[in-house]
């Protein structure tokens, strides 16, 4: 039954991205920024889904299986704040810069911005890097769901393959355009689906009273934040969510919108999506804790997988596992499409073409690049072993480390290459310094003291920036004037 | 747009700080009174997300777009053919 639901379910996400493709308008600009006309309902759907991983969902219940109700303050309502208004601040100006100047990547943006393509190559390098781990998480992940929801019947290597397959098939057809729409059902799929367990388990339950009361007699600390979390940890982990401002697939996303005011009700309505998704994933975590008291470590990230086993109907169990496959995918096919975007015309239309590159050339790298990336993630998730997912974790740190450099270039006309490039090697230098320190340890802070060590590196690395900056050469007037100029000009979108 | 001014875009960047500030709510961390069935700190920080919510509403109905691309710039124009979506 499962394994029906979930065929049924990836036939229905191949149909809606071949559709897409009918609208296909056969252009560089189509294929990776949707000809930037998209709607406010699908960069709702599509920001959200490729920002909310079935990683973070099932990890997330994990999480409050262990440490309680503390879980969403620090995940889910921080991201509430942090994320739209780093869409309100940072998006919509990324949006209509690179509706300007025609930028299909964050690479183009910056170097164009410090004037200096070592630094974009550099930037390249590192945001490949932090790519990697997240697409390994997306295909191993689908492998463990599908494993596990057939209790073994299906072998994890079958599972990740499937998810490849699917995904390479509608991104390659339908380019940004089908990974939109894809990623609109996806989204809708697993918020309808979580809603719809929460609902059914609760109910079997008790209700939410009688559950969280058992809870309370049973597992007190799982109701307070109590020891599990220290303030200074609730406060620095704010830092967190502004890595959505120096992610490649997002920045892809905000450039599709077709006008800035299609940002208004997907900022209105982000935090409520986190919401909708976050009661039921951390309330199932916690509720998992009374038939399943002794799970250890990472053991607990199935505890929805188990809960649902237990009190609900299989079908039921069918339609989560298409919902946690949704949440895969709808993150995979965006940061696979960017990686392509990226190589396509970072290096090869960079380097190879001198930037001058037909669109129909544009077109088949990107697919042929969409399929290299997709056969060697695919390759690796056989290699590695599941501690692959702690390196995950820290990708977010990375991404998050990064953001002083997206707010110089935007808004702090004084910033310069060197300053960049020294805030850069800062974030990779002080990265793998806490990285070799806290990976073997789970909930790592600096010191324990509850400090995330993102705090640190964003704070290091802003310093670094205009320190540097201050005391190096600034770009061309020329440069400036183009991204801050100080007259009026007219819209020539 | 008179009613533009009803809320400055300073007001509601200082809210938007404000906001940030209370989503530090140390005076709950022991609490585990429940409210509605849940934990009262738990339904702190879901109210919390519909606050952030309310305050990107008044965001984008009175400071919106942002200044963007410089003092005086205008925006690009709308796509010239948008699909509907």
């Amino acid at each position: 039954m499962t394994l029906t639901i979930i065929l049924v379910y990836l036939v229905l996400v191949l149909v809606i991205g071949s559709i897409s493709h009918r609208l296909f308008r056969g252009t560089g600009e189509d294929y990776f920024v949707a000809s930037r006309s998209i709607g406010p309902f699908l960069l709702l759907m599509s920001l959200f889904g490729t920002n909310m991983t079935a990683f973070a969902i099932l990890g997330a219940s994990g999480e409050a299986y262990h440490t309680g109700i503390g879980v969403f303050g620090l995940m889910a309502s921080a991201s509430a704040l942090v994320i739209p208004t780093v869409f309100y601040f940072i998006g919509t100006r990324l949006w209509a810069l690179g509706k300007r100047h025609g930028f299909l990547t964050q690479v183009q943006y910056f170097r164009q911005r410090w004037d200096s393509d070592g630094f974009g190559l550099a930037l390249f390098v590192v945001l490949i890097g932090l790519l990697i781990p997240y697409l390994l998480i997306g295909v191993m992940g689908g492998g463990l769901t599908l494993h596990q929801m057939t209790k073994g019947a299906v072998p994890e290597w079958v599972g990740g393959l499937l998810v490849c397959a699917v995904v390479m098939t509608y991104v390659c057809f339908g380019g940004l355009r089908g990974t939109a729409w894809a990623n609109a059902f996806q989204t809708l799929v697993f918020m309808i689906l979580g809603g719809v367990a929460f609902y059914v388990i609760i109910g079997k339950l008790g209700g939410l009273t009688a559950v969280m009361t058992a809870v309370g007699e049973r597992h007190p600390d799982l109701l307070v934040r109590g020891e599990h979390i220290k303030p200074i940890q609730l406060l620095s982990y704010t830092c967190i969510p502004l890595s959505v401002g120096m992610f490649p697939h997002l920045f892809m996303h905000w450039l599709t919108a077709r006008r800035v005011e299609t940002f208004r009700w997907p900022l209105v309505l982000y935090p409520i999506c986190i919401m909708a998704v976050w009661i039921p994933s951390i309330t199932l975590g916690i509720a998992g804790r009374l038939d399943f008291p002794s799970l250890i470590g990472p053991a607990a990230n199935s505890i929805i997988v188990k809960v649902i086993d237990l009190h609900a109907p299989e079908m039921l169990a069918g339609f989560l596992a298409a919902g946690v496959f949704a949440a895969i995918m709808s993150s995979l096919d965006s940061q696979v499409l960017s990686m392509g975007t990226m190589f396509t015309q970072d290096i090869v239309r960079h380097y190879g073409f001198r930037d001058d590159m037909s669109e129909r050339q544009q077109i088949m790298w990107g697919r042929v690049f969409v399929v290299a990336v997709l056969l060697v993630t695919y390759i690796l998730s056989l290699v590695f072993t599941r501690s692959i997912f702690k390196l995950g974790i820290w990708s977010f740190t990375g991404f998050a480390s990064l953001f002083p450099l997206v707010v110089a270039a935007l808004f702090w006309k004084r910033s310069t290459k060197h300053g960049a490039m020294a805030s850069l090697l800062s974030v990779v230098v002080l990265w793998l310094y806490f990285f070799m320190q806290g990976s073997e340890t789970a909930g790592y802070t600096v010191g324990g003291t509850g400090l995330m060590p993102v705090a640190v590196i964003v704070a290091v690395s802003a310093l670094v920036m205009i320190v540097v900056s201050l005391l190096t050469k600034l770009p061309p007037a020329a440069v400036i004037e183009r991204f801050f100029p100080s007259s009026p000009v007219q819209s020539d979108g | 747009m008179g009613m533009k001014g009803f809320f400055p875009r300073w007001l509601l960047y200082l809210f938007l700080f404000v906001l940030y500030v209370f989503h530090n709510d140390l005076w709950l961390w022991d609490d585990p009174t429940l409210v509605m069935g849940l934990p009262i700190g738990l339904m702190y920080h879901i109210l919390f997300c519909v606050a952030a919510s309310l305050l990107m509403l008044l965001l984008v109905n009175f400071a919106f777009p942002p200044p963007t691309l410089g003092e005086g710039r205008s925006l690009p124009s709308d796509a010239e053919e948008g699909e509907p979506s």
